[in-house]
């Protein structure tokens, strides 16, 4: 049931992984080029979830460096966007 | 600090959530409600795990604490297929 | 998908809801005579329009701090050319420029836009209010 679930998941980000990049070459706001790689990230790093159980005795540490970076861009993305909310780029 | 990341990634969901909640309220635009709802499963999602590996550690919370981040995934690809072209 | 060369600031006077060249052409006319309050019938009859056509361009454009207006009888409004702001008035200005020399891309500007649910969800994360004049 959980790997039922976990791969359900990595499904479900790699299409709104997919969706961000649409929603990037529409506007050409960088912003959401950003949540897609976030996205993405998050997507590899349910794979990793899964991976890691199957093998317990591995490390585990990169799994959470990989959300860590997944949030740290979105906050970039966040911040990107007010930073330039004065000289917009689209 | 594992605890750190997880707090960080919980801030940031509810910092997305709050913001994309504001944004559906001025823009009565429905796709921001889901995604909305999805970052605050995000946000649960991490909380869970907080306490999970730190709080209770002898319960396991895993089917649980997963749970409210799959939810949210499934409403945001609902709000993108079907209100992203409102 | 950029709009090649048109100014960011005619690309947010766009986004503020200037959805259609009808729209345009009113807030032109209206700027050539900035100093004559034009009722919605004037503006119908001036660019052959229909009179609910002038009525809801004169309205939106309202809406966007571009005009004023004087309420009538029976919704005849008189609407006068007065931009809220310097940076509206420039970009109203550029608009003119983009609308005689480079009519194509502006036509392509306007109704190419991305929906509105992807615009609100970028606009979402600007933490100063993404409507307000004066950016």
């Amino acid at each position: 049931m959980e790997l039922f679930l976990s791969g359900a998941m990595m499904a479900a980000y790699c299409v709104a992984t997919l969706f961000f990049v649409r929603f990037w070459r529409e506007t050409g706001d960088r912003f959401f080029l950003a949540f897609g790689v976030a996205f993405g990230l998050l997507a590899l790093q349910r794979l990793g979830l899964t991976l890691s159980a199957a093998h317990p005795e591995g490390d585990d540490t990169w799994l959470y460096l990989v959300r860590l970076m997944a949030f740290l861009i979105i906050l970039w993305a966040i911040v990107d966007k007010n930073r330039s909310a004065a000289a917009r780029r689209r | 600090m594992t605890v750190l990341v997880y707090l960080l990634c919980a801030v940031t969901s509810l910092a997305c959530a709050v913001l994309l909640f504001r944004g559906f309220r001025r823009s009565r635009a429905r796709m921001l409600l889901w995604s909305a709802l999805c970052f605050a499963g995000f946000c649960l999602n991490n909380v869970l795990l907080v306490v999970d590996t730190q709080l209770v550690p002898e319960i396991d919370l895993s089917i649980w604490r997963t749970l409210p981040a799959a939810l949210g995934l499934a409403l945001l690809l609902y709000g993108f297929v079907w209100d992203a072209d409102r | 998908m950029t709009q090649a060369g048109l100014p960011v600031e005619l690309l947010d006077l766009i986004a503020r809801g200037i959805g259609s060249l009808e729209v345009v052409e009113v807030l032109l006319v209206l700027r050539r005579a900035p100093e004559r309050a034009w009722r919605v019938t004037e503006v119908a009859h001036e660019l052959r329009l229909a009179t609910e056509t002038a009525a809801a361009a004169l309205a939106v454009l309202h809406a966007a701090q571009l005009l004023e207006m004087d309420r009538g009888e029976r919704a005849d409004h008189a609407y006068r050319y007065a931009p809220a702001t310097a940076a509206l008035r420039g970009a109203v200005d550029q608009l003119e420029v983009a609308y005689d020399t480079r009519p194509v891309t502006l036509v392509k500007a306007l109704y190419d836009r991305p929906p509105r649910a992807v615009q609100s969800f970028a606009d979402a994360f600007r933490l100063r209010k993404p409507d307000e004049k004066g950016e």
